[in-house]
């Protein structure tokens, strides 16, 4: 159809209201918000909000936590909110240790899985068929019924040297304690250590860089991982006995029933990040295979014909390329991890979530409880995220 | 073989030995036979051009040549090393043959001067400051020193295959085999790879080179072989395979693509 030059256009035609866009837009936007008034009026209206509030939180606990490390609160004088954030501290803990162990091994694995040695590859499929396959509540249990049930009772521990001991108790180690040392200093004066260590590595890195930019500029090796390694080692020792000796190393003990001093991990512990290592990393291992197999054949074959060796070919020209592909994916299960933390509930780990019950049970205030409990959870996964974005944006920088 | 002129500077070929020799290779891939019975050898300084139709084996055949596939029977010997299952035969043969792909293969997260010096410093433990001096100067020899601190993406396939090539001499290869080097390349960009292919076999380099750039088989090849189905049909010098092919499979894989 044309339109003669110079006539006038053909008159609008009239829409009726109902099919005109904005009017439809507005109609969908006002039957939502309509339906979340009802729903939040309706949830409003039921609650008993005249209680609402979290003083509670401030009273005195009166309950004991468990699993505590380099704390040592008993419940007796401390507030609800003192043993809720032990209960944090503990989650942290497994979580932090889980995610570090299921990376390694989860590459371990991942890489495993495409060996040219065979047994080595079906090795690590079953691996992740196993652990992949199977709920990771019934890993968790399952690690702390071989925990209790197959270690030996603490009356016939296995003890190593006075330094090691595994029993039903869990395993226990030295650990490093504040010590007068030889002039009686005060517990807070190994903080004065650990600052002159600080000052040592930041000057020790310094050191290398210098060492590394003057093996660039001459071509004269000059080994500067190995002097900053010593030097960092030297000027630990030296400043150690300079300041009096402030650490000494804890040997655990047996008292009756249970371990005294040194750290123990318990089996609790053991049980829930052992779990989410296991289930985790069969995870990572196939999100690594995926990354390492995204990529073109070409590059490994590159690699072959330029010289470089099989190790030297994997770390790289391989993973620094697949971490691209990996590192969002790996990101999903480190937030995993924290969620499926909460599983500790059934192992009786101390975990933020059993604490909050506990207080829960004490205190009520079920809704305020729960609505501490997700915001610490989201709170642990914005700050994984924050840090794994930051990474990332890092390996992402070059495109390539 | 009839030694005919070549358009090539001079280069005593009849004297020099044989730095490839290839003896009754097999190579299968499952029940497919890709490579029967080769056998060849080819002497230092020489410049081979290898043609045949895609599914020949003429791929195959030089990727052999530096183990990136592995023969099934048959024996190739590269510079006096055996090519066996000894570890140490395979790294003195890798490092003795350089290869360039169809595909570049540059390793994309690493700048053009890391690309180049990575074998270097990690094979060979050249210190940082040589192998940077060594990566320039090749990068002067390609053509495209400027291009030193870009990454692989932002350069155009001719550069990049460029990039290839001096990646792989920086090894310091008395072999280089190249494996269709043009043939991902757009039109105008294929004479810039040709060039220092040609740059390079003037400087006495021995080259195997599958390609269907006719114009660089007739200009440069000493020696060309047509393979089909996994045979080696015929050989002969340019003059030989462009005026007087003898055998039916060669002259009508060159009446289909002259």
């Amino acid at each position: 159809m044309t339109v003669a030059a110079g006539s006038a256009p053909p008159p609008e035609p009239d829409v009726p209201l109902i099919y005109r866009r904005g009017v439809r837009r507005l109609l969908t936007q006002g039957i939502y918000v309509a339906i979340t008034a009802v729903v939040i009026g309706y949830v409003y209206t039921s609650l008993d909000l005249r209680e609402f509030g979290f003083g509670f939180l401030n009273e005195p606990a009166a309950f004991k936590v468990g699993n505590q490390w380099l704390t040592d609160v008993d419940g007796v004088t401390n507030s609800r909110i003192t043993m809720y954030l032990v209960g944090v501290w503990s989650s942290l803990r497994a979580v932090l240790v889980a995610i570090a162990l299921s990376t390694v091994l989860g590459v371990l694995v991942g890489v495993a899985r495409l060996s040219s040695n065979w047994l080595v590859a079906q090795m690590a499929m079953l691996y992740v068929e196993i652990f992949r396959n199977t709920p990771l509540l019934v890993q968790v249990v399952l690690v702390y019924t071989i925990l209790l049930i197959g270690a030996p009772l603490i009356e016939n521990v296995v003890n190593v040297g006075d330094f090691f001991f595994v029993s039903n108790r869990g395993m226990a180690m030295p650990w490093p304690v504040p010590d007068g040392g030889f002039w009686n200093t005060p517990d807070w004066f190994v903080g004065v250590w650990v600052a002159a260590l600080i000052a040592m590595a930041v000057a020790a890195g310094r050191l290398r860089a210098l060492r590394q930019d003057r093996e660039r500029e001459t071509g004269q090796p000059q080994f500067a991982n190995r002097w900053a390694v010593g030097v960092f080692a030297v000027g630990a020792l030296i400043s150690f006995f300079v300041l009096g000796a402030p650490v000494s190393m804890d040997r655990p003990m047996i008292e009756g029933t249970h371990y005294i001093e040194g750290m123990v991990m318990e089996p609790e512990f053991t049980a829930l990040v052992a779990g989410l290592t296991l289930y985790t990393s069969a995870f990572i291992a196939e999100i690594v295979r995926g990354g390492i197999q995204a990529l073109p054949r070409g590059q490994t074959e590159a690699a072959n014909a330029v010289g470089l060796s099989g190790y030297q070919r994997l770390t790289l020209v391989i993973l620094p390329q697949a971490l691209r592909q990996i590192i969002p994916s790996v990101t999903n299960q480190y937030l995993n991890i924290n969620k499926n933390s909460s599983l500790a509930y059934a192992v009786l780990y101390d975990d933020l979530f059993r604490v909050a019950n506990i207080v829960q049970n004490k205190a009520g205030h079920a809704l305020e409880m729960f609505f501490v409990i997700i915001v610490t959870y989201m709170l642990i996964s914005f700050a994984i995220s924050l840090v794994m974005n930051f990474f990332n944006a890092r390996v992402t920088a070059q495109r390539i | 073989m009839t030694t005919e002129t070549a358009s090539m500077p001079a280069r005593d070929l009849e004297s020099a030995e044989d730095i490839i020799i290839a003896e009754n290779v097999d190579k299968w891939f499952g029940d497919f036979q890709a490579l029967d019975q080769i056998s060849m050898r080819i002497k230092e300084h020489e410049i081979v051009v290898v043609l045949g139709p895609s599914g020949s084996g003429k791929s195959t055949f030089i990727r052999c040549l530096n183990r990136l596939e592995e023969h099934d029977s048959g024996r190739i010997v590269i510079d006096g090393i055996e090519m066996n299952d000894d570890v140490r035969n395979l790294n003195a043969i890798r490092s003795e043959v350089g290869m360039v792909f169809q595909q570049f293969n540059l390793f994309p997260h690493l700048s053009v001067m890391n690309n180049i010096t990575l074998g270097p410093r990690k094979v060979r433990r050249m210190p940082k400051l040589d192998a940077d001096a060594l990566a320039m100067q090749l990068l002067e020899r390609v053509g495209i020193p400027e291009q030193a601190e870009k990454y692989p993406a932002q350069l155009s396939g001719g550069q990049q295959q460029r990039v290839a090539i001096a990646r792989a001499l920086a090894m310091q290869p008395k072999i280089m085999l190249f494996d269709e080097p043009t043939s991902a390349l757009d039109p105008e960009m294929i004479k810039e790879v040709l060039d220092v292919m040609q740059e390079l076999a003037r400087s006495g380099m021995t080259m195997i080179v599958v390609t269907h750039e006719m114009g660089f088989a007739r200009e440069v090849a000493d020696r060309l072989m047509f393979f089909d189905e996994g045979s080696l049909v015929e050989e002969g010098t340019p003059q030989h395979f462009f005026e007087n092919p003898q055998e039916e499979r060669t002259k009508l894989f060159l009446s289909q693509i002259l």
